[in-house]
């Protein structure tokens, strides 16, 4: 009795430390927002005990965050969609079907995820330039859809290669066939992947900081992680609205993963492959 | 409805073949099981019928009409898998009308053909339920509801009950049989389950190595087996397959089984044979008959309808014979049991073809 108690409380101890370690920042930002540089300047841990919630209208207002949350959601949608959709049917075939030269198509895709992305960022610009992709959307998409298709088929293709034959065969005999086999069979019984993969990129689109600077120049078509960068050039780094544009940028992620965490999990538990 | 007719098959995976030259046919209505062990080139076979495998050599013809080319979606056919594969993400009745929507069957039809089957194979509570909330004898029967539904020229079935447990594949084996009653359908059947096979078969083909070892209706192939894997692989105690010799005397054959020696009318060359008995046919019994195996009881197995005794017969092997349960033998006593006329078979220990019934 007595070592459970001992056993559970140092278990509880170990997950409030990695509890506190890991939302303690986020927190801490979170606080921030609400108060005011010379506040923060003063005491920078202490508590927002009048949260000037003025902050957010004012960083929405005077700057403009309103187009960068239009960017930044178009641009990820838009690459996610597209990555979804091509990294689900690569992944289909190169899970399902047997052709010549597979190896060699899955090695090189999956080659490209061990580069770091810093070495190929002097010839991506350079590639930009000379399709005159350079400072537009329709450019930073491609890029967005290019870097993250490797993981995405490695990711999805293990997991379509473990959906039973049997299932396409039952869809072959009941008169289904290539690309309708994907849309009927892969596509629903494969959903947690799909849905792992979509938070993943999303997620990860959304905080890129690096390509969005080296591709964008011009403000109305900055994301917002460039925007947030604005405050510390433009505002004598304001950390106070650094906080409050972190703020505004991170809502729509937290939102996003709440809502598809859910679906994540009732799509884990409702088509799980038996 | 429709014949299924395999002639001179071959599959080669690359240079190995693991069909050899099968040809087999199954006439309208029938129900042929495919028998034979793990390996054995089965359910290959049905693949082929399926088309869900190239046939490298040969014909399969569905209704006199040739498959080779044809896709499996073409071949008007419907098939249970051993896993049952049902979509996961669909529910029951999704599930059983999936394959009419891909021919279009109208909307309504497919409701009544649904409906239809879920009331034949007492499906109906569960038909908003998906797979995963269903037992497997209730995923069995809706792999059956769909492969009904579709209303096919040919059922196949791939080891269907394999994932039951025992008490359920006896109820389901009589489903299934009840089910080829009601329907009248072509069915072809694999398993490796001799009792599945001896219950449910119009006729069985069994199988060795890739290749048709015999087909016949379940006693011709237990009663009458052609080879000696036949004999060995149906029946539970199988056949009692031991090494003997022949000697031709006067008219006859003398077979010597260790120490026991058997007489038969029929001349045999000299030389090794297999001599094949099955263990219900050796009973207690005043006769001589062919002659008497004897022995020491080496075990008793009181099965309560009956009584299996193993005893070692003198110089050769240990034989098998099925007693009734009033047996009172014990381990270490002898015992002696006459081989009866028309119950002894002689095979060639080399090709174990079937030799000679006597």
């Amino acid at each position: 009795m007595r070592r459970d108690w001992l056993s559970r409380g140092l278990l509880w101890g170990a997950l409030a430390l990695y509890t506190v370690y890991t939302a303690g920042p986020f927190v801490w930002v979170a606080n921030m927002s609400l108060r005011t540089t010379p506040e923060i300047m003063a005491a920078p841990y202490a508590p927002a005990w009048t949260p000037h919630w003025w902050k957010f209208v004012e960083a929405w207002t005077t700057s403009n965050y309103g187009t960068y949350l239009w960017n930044s959601v178009a641009i990820c949608v838009a690459s996610v969609v597209i990555v979804t959709l091509v990294g689900a049917m690569a992944a289909h075939a190169l899970a399902r079907y047997r052709f010549r030269g597979r190896r060699i198509v899955g090695a090189a895709i999956f080659s490209t995820i061990i580069f770091p992305p810093q070495i190929t960022i002097i010839a991506l610009f350079q590639i930009m330039v000379e399709y005159d992709l350079y400072d537009t959307r329709l450019g930073l998409m491609l890029v967005y859809v290019a870097i993250q298709l490797p993981l995405t088929v490695y990711l999805l293709e293990a997991f379509f290669a473990r959906i039973p034959e049997a299932l396409y065969e039952a869809a072959k005999i009941d008169g289904y066939g290539g690309i309708e086999v994907f849309w009927k069979i892969t596509l629903p019984v494969g959903f947690p992947a799909i849905a792992t993969t979509i938070i993943l990129n999303f997620i990860h689109l959304w905080n890129d900081f690096l390509y969005a600077v080296v591709i964008i120049s011009d403000d109305n078509k900055r994301t917002l992680p460039l925007g947030i960068q604005k405050f510390m050039g433009d505002q004598m780094e304001d950390i106070g609205m650094i906080a409050t544009g972190m703020m505004i940028a991170v809502i729509p992620v937290v939102l996003f993963y709440a809502f598809f965490s859910e679906r994540l999990i009732q799509g884990m538990t409702a088509g799980a492959v038996k | 409805m429709a014949t299924v007719e395999l002639s001179r098959v071959w599959k080669r995976y690359g240079q190995v073949p693991v069909i050899h030259d099968v040809s087999l046919r199954v006439e309208d209505g029938e129900f042929m099981v495919l028998l034979g062990p793990s390996g054995c080139g089965k359910s290959t076979t049905l693949r082929m019928i399926a088309g869900l495998e190239s046939i490298s050599e040969g014909e399969v013809r569905i209704d006199d009409r040739l498959m080779n080319g044809v896709p499996a979606k073409a071949r008007d056919i419907a098939m249970v898998f051993q896993s049952y594969a049902l979509y996961p993400h669909m529910n029951v009745r999704e599930n059983l009308g999936f394959g009419l929507r891909r021919r279009s069957v109208p909307r309504e039809e497919i409701a009544a053909r649904v409906a239809k089957a879920a009331a034949s194979l007492g499906l109906e509570p569960y038909l908003d339920r998906r797979p995963h909330a269903l037992s497997g004898g209730q995923r069995q029967r809706v792999a059956v509801g769909r492969a009904i539904v579709r209303d096919p020229k040919v059922f196949l079935f791939d080891e269907p009950l394999s994932n039951l447990d025992a008490a359920l594949r006896v109820s389901t084996r009589a489903e299934l049989t009840g089910l080829h009653r009601r329907l009248g359908a072509t069915m072809v059947y694999v398993t490796h389950d001799q009792v599945e096979a001896m219950t449910m078969g119009s006729r069985i083909c069994i199988m060795q190595d890739g290749r048709v070892a015999q087909v016949g209706t379940p006693m011709e192939v237990y009663r009458e087996p052609a080879n000696a894997f036949v004999a060995g692989f149906l029946g539970a105690p199988p056949m009692n397959l031991l090494s003997g010799r022949a000697e031709p005397i006067g008219g006859g054959t003398e077979l010597r089984v260790g120490e026991a020696v058997l007489r038969l009318p029929q001349p045999l060359p000299p030389g090794s044979v297999t001599v094949g008995v099955r263990p219900e046919t050796l009973q207690p019994s005043g006769e001589v008959g062919l002659g008497r195996l004897e022995g020491r009881i080496t075990s008793v197995e009181q099965l309560g309808a009956e009584t299996i005794v193993a005893f070692e017969l003198a110089g050769a092997a240990t034989v098998r014979a099925r007693l009734d349960n009033t047996f009172a033998g014990a381990i270490g006593e002898a015992i002696a049991l006459p081989v009866r006329p028309g119950c002894l078979h002689v095979f060639d220990p080399e090709t174990g073809a079937l030799v000679l019934r006597a």
